[in-house]
Formats: structure tokens, C-alpha cells, sequence
């Protein structure tokens, strides 16, 4: 998809500003690694950009206590930490599903209405 | 093939190391780990090995460059804790001026000086220092300095009536230094929060 520049460095932080609720979304149906998520998020299209920037993400959902981690062994070759979802970490997201949909809905509302 | 991609994975590690060089050790040896991690567990999904399969790999993990900006940036995001510097503030005004509040004032404006973690000591020592009482010294200077009138009388009956106090040539240098020097220091001070607080 080509857009006009100014768009692109908008749409770039858009996604930035969303990914970590994402990242929290997948957190709370089940606990995941680092490599399991990066996977999950590149799955669906127009999400990651850069795979390796969601190590960073993960690294500071931690130190803001909105996601917390846990050491397991694994089958295949060294332990891997597992990321689970804080109480906080949720209050923040169900906060964020809220004002999403809202938002999303009233640009939505405006698009849908005017002829393309 | 092997030796190839391996120095294709090593290029990646060795960029993104001296991307993080800002990054503290700890957080960066284990940022690394992770990446290294990622790169094995894609490559042990492989069933054949190939340059361009790992050029692939390299590309979705992205440009070094924004893997460490991602790492250092908080950008967009709130702060946790964003500092408001009410109490500096207070500070700043109350050193001046405070002397003009009953007084007490300044004192007020002191302990909120040394209470501040912006501030060095040596910060501290000038803002307690130049000028005790802040602005009041200049305001009560010319009132002070120039005294009552005193009147002589000299040879062949002329009287001569002179303030006692200071003459002009060392009272208004005086009057200046006692103004200016709180000014400058609140600026000083001001400047100081701006930059570090």
C-alpha cells in the first residue's frame, strides 16, 4: 500500500501506540514466550513491522508492571520466559478495548458515511 | 552454506550490540539473549538452510537501529510519574519575595530550596546565601542609607544640611549588587530546574 508520507510516520506510531495492547490482548487468553508472541503478532498482517522491537515492548510492559514473567523449561532446548498478564495489566486493557471500539467506531462512522 | 549465514548472524549481533552501546550492560546482554534466542528457535524450524531463508529472518527482526530506539524510547507513551515541580516553584518565588510575607516568608522558600532533590548542595548554598532575605535588603536599602538630614552650621552663618548615610557614589553600586544578585540567582536556579528537572 503506498500512502503520502505524512501518513506513513503516522500510521507507523498508531500501530506503535497499539501494539502493546495487542500484546496484552494475546496475553490475556493464555500465558506465552517471547518467541510464541512475535509469531502471533506477525501472523496477521499490517501489525509488526519489525519482529525484534517486540522484545523491547515486552521488557517495558514488565517494568510498568502490566505484564509479569515466569522461567519454564522447555522440551526443545533452553528455558524460555513465559509472559502472563498482571491485575493491572488487564484494568489497563479493558480500558483500552473501551476507548478503541469508541474511537474506532466514530472514525468509522465518518468513512462509511462519505463516498470513497 | 553454514559459515555463510553464520557470519550474516553475527554481522546482525555485532550491529546490534554497538546499536545498544547507550543501552545499561545487564539490560543489553539480555535484549541480545533474547534475539539470539528468536534467531535459533527460527532457524531450528528450518528444514533447509538457506542465505536468502536467513536474510529473511534478519529483515522481519528489523533494523537494529530500531530495535535499540524501541529499547532507549519512551516516547508516545506516558511517563509514569510525570514530575510537576510545584514545590521549585514555590521555592523560587518564595526566596525573593518571601521576606515581603511577614517575613517568614523566606524561610519558607528555604526549606523548600533544600528539600528539592533538583538542586546540588552547591545550588542550595547560593540560593540560601545570595541574598539572605531575597530582594528585601535592596528595598530597604535607600531607605536605611541615606538617614536623617543633619545640619551644620559653617563659618559666617551658612548652614550646610547633608544626609548622614551613604553618599551616592557607594550607595548605588550597593543598591544594584543588593537587586541584582537574588535575580541572578533565581535565574541561575530557574535555568537548573528547566534543564535537569
Amino acid at each position: 500500500m503506498v500512502v503520502a508520507g505524512g501518513q506513513e510516520a503516522w500510521l507507523a506510531q498508531v500501530r506503535r501506540g497499539t501494539l502493546q495492547y495487542c500484546v496484552m490482548a494475546l496475553l490475556a487468553a493464555e500465558e506465552r514466550y517471547g518467541f510464541d508472541l512475535v509469531k502471533a503478532l506477525a501472523d496477521v498482517d499490517g501489525m509488526v513491522t519489525s519482529e525484534g522491537t517486540i522484545y523491547p515492548l515486552l521488557s517495558r510492559l514488565r517494568r510498568d508492571g502490566l505484564v509479569e514473567s515466569t522461567w519454564r523449561e522447555s522440551t526443545s532446548g533452553p528455558p524460555r520466559r513465559y509472559y502472563q498478564l498482571t491485575d493491572e495489566g488487564r484494568r489497563a486493557l479493558t480500558d483500552f478495548r473501551r476507548e478503541w471500539r469508541r474511537f474506532a467506531g466514530a472514525v468509522d462512522h465518518f468513512l462509511d458515511g462519505t463516498p470513497t | 552454506v553454514t559459515t555463510q549465514t553464520d557470519d550474516l548472524i553475527d554481522d546482525y549481533l555485532r550491529r546490534l550490540a554497538a546499536a545498544l552501546s547507550d543501552v545499561p550492560r545487564a539490560r543489553r546482554e539480555e535484549l541480545i539473549e533474547e534475539i539470539e534466542d528468536h534467531i535459533a528457535e527460527e532457524r531450528a524450524a528450518m528444514e533447509v538452510e538457506s542465505e536468502a531463508q536467513i536474510r529473511n529472518l534478519l529483515d522481519r527482526l528489523g533494523d537494529p537501529a530500531d530495535i535499540a530506539r524501541e529499547e532507549s524510547e519512551r516516547e508516545g507513551l506516558p511517563e509514569p510519574t510525570r514530575r510537576s515541580h510545584t514545590m521549585e516553584i514555590a521555592a523560587l518565588i518564595l526566596l525573593p519575595l518571601g521576606a515581603f510575607l511577614a517575613f517568614i516568608g523566606w524561610f519558607v522558600g528555604v526549606a523548600l530550596l533544600w528539600a528539592s532533590d533538583t538542586w546540588s548542595t552547591r545550588d542550595k548554598l547560593l540560593g540560601t546565601f545570595v541574598l539572605p532575605f531575597g530582594l528585601l535588603p535592596a528595598v530597604l536599602f535607600p531607605l536605611l542609607s541615606l538617614g536623617p538630614e543633619e545640619c551644620r552650621q559653617e563659618v559666617e552663618g551658612v548652614f550646610v544640611c547633608e544626609p548622614t548615610g551613604t553618599s551616592a557614589a557607594i550607595g548605588i553600586p550597593v543598591f544594584a549588587f543588593l537587586a541584582l544578585a537574588p535575580l541572578v540567582t533565581i535565574f541561575v536556579l530557574a535555568r537548573r530546574l528547566q534543564r535537569g528537572g
